[in-house]
């Protein structure tokens, strides 16, 4: 199997603001988010990046779309450097984070076109993925609605359909599921199943352990900007429930309940 | 460039079909002309007594002479005679004060023979007339304005010697000059006002609203190059900036008549002029438009940017009253160095009917340049996490 993404030894470190601090009930105003963080990812596959709040998974999905940079290290996605190179990896990728947010003014099918124009499809091959994403989704009914109006379930819908509007090989999704209601997490639990089918490679980051478990071909846990332990679900398992690994290795790290 | 044009698309689309956003660009103009219009009248009624009024005047030793003076003038007059005692004039003095009358006004005794005896080279105390009034009352105000004209004219026919400008006439100034004065004196002020406020009401929240919402996010993870980003949103504020102080401007021009009570003509300026005072606003609101997109940028909230926009504020209207002298623009090229100054006195020099080509070329050219530097700086910003991302 190719790797198509490779991530080497990347370290991240923020500075606080005195409100960032207060916050983080810390003294120190620098805050380490990567530590020399490896991984890699083989093509076609789901890999699932668990770990606890700031462990530092939204930090690596960040890096790997290029809206921040790592201090140092390295990554590529099919071998175009995210440091060297943010363009190429944006023509690239697909990328959802619920920080990601559409235009309340819009309709689904502007803000579509509008972001199919800036990745550059072709006008027709534009108005065929826009079909077959929004039959898909089910945004068919909302096409012409105004986001601001949609309930908070499509507008995640509308959102996906955005963020592959220009069929990328290499997705990132950070939490897609966050905040969704069980069926539309199914849904979109589903959809992510058809990518994969359709040979598309995918980085997920999710709290939700049941999820990885039904649908990633490997995992990586993450403690302290570190990988704890990566591999195939059976090789980090043994077979034995994950969530039993997850909360041994929270306390190995010195995590608290 | 393909990108800058889809972003200036969407951005002048969402300003321009959203009925909400459509009404706040123009509804500035509105109000301008509506309160502007409301203001003239109310300054002019207010300052201005009524002819129809009947004033009454309390008099204490008014000499026939001088009252015969008053019998069918602008004014009706009531003149009541009150005794010189001390209590009377008291009383009189109370009655304007209470606003029961609306002058009282007190001549020594003897007062004609007096100013007949009265020698001005020997000098000494001249004859004394006290005329009290109530200047918190329009209508006792003007009257003592109106009976202190009428005495003076009365003192010239006395010894009068020589007449200057009798009669009409002697302004030798058209009056399109005329015009052109009150324009200088005015319009650069308002207009850079305008121009800045029209800037501020749609830039200041336009990137820092884009942050606290987290639809920026979505924009940076597109190929489109920060570049275009940069100048498809700087190019759709301008434009949107442009029409809502086109607005302003308008209800400016509708409204100047009544608000300076004066007869203003604007048909005194050429297509040329108007071309010049065009391309002056133009470049003005590039800019206005720079430096607020720069400030939005750098803020986290668009609180925090319209809050930062206010030095920049002072700065502008501070730059606009350098025109109020009205005595049009300076000379000094090197002056035109200096931004939003530069614009002030350009359009002095345009309203003044004196317009310098080296002028424009040269405020022209400084905007363009700070507006080239700006959009290589906010390139920057939205490739900078930490103002981008940094909440």
């Amino acid at each position: 199997m190719k790797e198509i993404l490779v991530v080497k030894d990347l370290k991240k470190t923020f500075h606080l603001s005195r409100k960032q601090q207060k916050i983080e009930r810390t003294s120190s105003s620098l805050k380490v988010a990567l530590n020399g963080l490896s991984f890699a990812a083989n093509e076609g596959e789901i890999y699932g990046l668990l770990g606890p709040n700031g462990a530092g998974k939204t930090t690596t999905m960040r890096i790997l779309a290029t809206l921040i940079k790592a201090d140092s290290g390295e990554a590529s996605i099919d071998g175009i450097s995210v440091r060297k190179n943010p363009e190429g990896i944006r023509k690239e990728i697909g990328f959802l984070t619920s920080d990601l947010k559409l235009e309340d003014f819009f309709t689904p099918t502007y803000l579509f076109n509008f972001f199919s124009d800036l990745h550059g499809v072709e006008p027709s091959l534009r108005d065929q993925r826009r079909k077959k994403l929004f039959g898909r989704f089910g945004i068919d009914r909302f096409a012409e609605v105004k986001v601001g109006d949609l309930s908070t379930g499509m507008k995640q819908k509308v959102s996906i359909a955005i963020s592959i509007a220009h069929d990328p090989k290499f997705i990132i999704f950070d939490e897609p599921t966050n905040g969704l209601d069980v069926i539309t997490a199914k849904s979109v639990t589903d959809f992510l199943i058809e990518l994969k089918g359709e040979g598309k490679t995918i980085i997920l980051s999710t709290h939700i352990l049941s999820l990885v478990e039904k649908i990633c071909d490997r995992i990586g846990i993450i403690f302290n900007g570190k990988m704890a332990v990566s591999g195939t679900l059976e090789e980090v398992t043994g077979g034995r429930p994950l969530d039993d690994i997850f909360f041994e290795l929270y306390q190995k790290e010195g995590g608290e309940f | 460039m393909k990108d800058a044009w889809t972003i200036l698309k969407k951005e002048l689309k969402r300003y321009f079909t959203d009925p909400r956003m459509l009404i706040t660009l123009i509804l500035p103009g509105l109000i301008i002309f509506v309160f502007y219009s409301l203001m003239g009248n109310f300054l002019t009624s207010g300052l201005s007594a009524s002819t129809d009024h009947d004033y009454a005047v309390y008099v204490t030793n008014e000499p026939s002479e001088i009252s015969s003076r008053f019998v069918g003038g602008t004014y009706e007059i009531t003149t009541t005679s009150v005794e010189d005692t001390e209590e009377a004039i008291a009383a009189a003095k109370a009655k304007v004060e209470d606003k029961t009358i609306d002058l009282y006004v007190h001549y020594e005794a003897d007062f004609m023979t007096k100013v007949e005896n009265y020698d001005v080279a020997q000098g000494g105390a001249a004859p004394q007339i006290e005329i009290y009034y109530d200047s918190a009352s329009t209508n006792s105000s003007a009257i003592y304005q109106y009976y202190g004209a009428v005495l003076n004219a009365y003192e010239t026919t006395i010894a009068n010697k020589f007449d200057i400008n009798s009669g009409s006439g002697y302004n030798l100034a058209s009056e399109s000059a005329q015009s052109a004065t009150v324009l200088t004196m005015l319009m650069p002020e308002i207009l850079i006002a305008f121009l800045f406020s029209g800037c501020l009401a749609v830039s200041a929240e336009s990137i820092a609203g884009e942050k606290e919402r987290g639809t920026i996010t979505t924009l940076l993870v597109t190929p489109a190059k920060r570049r275009d980003i940069a100048l498809g949103k700087v190019i759709a504020l301008s434009l949107t900036s442009l029409f809502s102080s086109t607005a302003s401007f308008i209800g400016l021009m509708g409204s100047i008549n009544k608000l300076t009570g004066a007869s203003v003509s604007f048909a005194i300026y050429g297509v040329g002029t108007y071309l010049a005072i065009f391309a002056v606003i133009v470049s003005t609101v590039l800019l206005f438009t720079m430096l607020l997109s720069l400030i939005s940028a750098y803020a986290k909230t668009s609180r925090e940017a319209t809050q930062l926009a206010v030095p920049l504020m002072m700065l502008v209207l501070l730059g606009g009253v350098s025109s109020f002298s009205g005595s049009g623009a300076s000379a000094n090229l090197w002056l035109y160095l200096i931004p939003i100054y530069n614009s002030v006195q350009c359009f002095a020099s345009l309203f003044s009917l004196s317009f310098n080509l080296g002028q424009l070329l040269i405020t022209m050219g400084i905007n363009l340049i700070l507006v080239i530097g700006g959009l290589f700086v906010l390139e920057k910003m939205f490739d900078s996490e930490r103002i981008m991302f940094n909440r």
